[in-house]
């Protein structure tokens, strides 16, 4: 089956990020395929590049580059989301001045438009964090 | 086939960005030519009173996009009338675009949907 997942929350806070990684290793191991994970409302604060927790703590962020780098699962983070709260993409950042290094590894900003293409194509979409 | 799409509203609006957030995934769902619903239940139902007045919470009045959805061809917007009651909401005092339909309705429409959101 071909899986896609949103998450609307932010990591630490709620446990919605959480579940929504245990759920995709789950299925990755079942066999699915995990199309591509949409980072919506606070969930885009899943994709900051510094955020650095205590070692002996969920590496929440790392967790999802592995993801990319490991089964190529497309992270897609919202642009209208991610700009409200102030994290740019790297082009965007420079003309504005801003924050250039903001997005963590394997991540890309996108519009809503991929999460459609998400609800299309794929036979699920489940969403965590309400 | 193009899917149907049912996105419930079942907590108050106002108060966070979450309603034009989800709105905008409506919208974008409907230019992507989905079939698309909308079911307003529980204190959901607040959100489609008449005559909201947002500027002294400094938020984004979002009832005139409300009203203006049919222009994206949603014409499907429903709430459920067990909420309106238990919420003492008389019907005149809601959007004219929204119509009341009774639990079993509104279980039905989610249950046909190929995808739900729930906000």
């Amino acid at each position: 089956m071909k899986i896609s997942v949103q998450i609307n929350a932010s990591p630490y806070q709620y446990q919605a990020s959480d579940s929504a990684w245990h759920f995709i290793q789950a299925a990755l191991l079942s066999g699915h395929e995990v199309f591509r994970v949409f980072f919506y409302h606070d969930g885009i604060y899943n994709a900051l590049h510094d955020a650095r927790p205590p070692a002996d703590e969920q590496q929440i962020v790392k967790r999802w580059s592995e993801l990319n780098a490991k089964h190529n699962v497309d992270l897609v983070v919202c642009v209208s989301s991610a700009q409200r709260r102030g994290l740019l993409e790297s082009s965007v950042a420079k003309k504005v001045n801003g924050y250039e290094k903001a997005l963590a590894d394997g991540f890309r900003i996108a519009g809503l438009g991929l999460l459609m293409e998400a609800v299309i194509d794929s036979d699920r979409l489940v969403t965590f964090g309400a | 086939m193009s899917k149907k799409l049912v996105f419930v509203f079942k907590d108050v609006l106002n108060g966070t960005i979450k309603a034009q957030e989800f709105l905008d995934i409506v919208m974008m769902a409907a230019a992507f030519d989905l079939s698309v619903s909308l079911v307003f239940i529980g204190d959901g139902a607040y959100a489609l009173l008449k005559n909201q007045n947002t500027e002294q919470i400094n938020s984004k009045n979002i009832l005139p996009i409300m009203q203006a959805l049919s222009i994206y061809d949603i014409n499907n917007i429903f709430v459920d009338e067990t909420s309106l009651q238990e919420r003492a909401i008389l019907a005149e005092r809601i959007i004219p675009q929204v119509t009341p339909i009774t639990r079993e309705k509104a279980q039905f429409e989610i249950s046909s949907a190929d995808h739900v959101f729930s906000f």
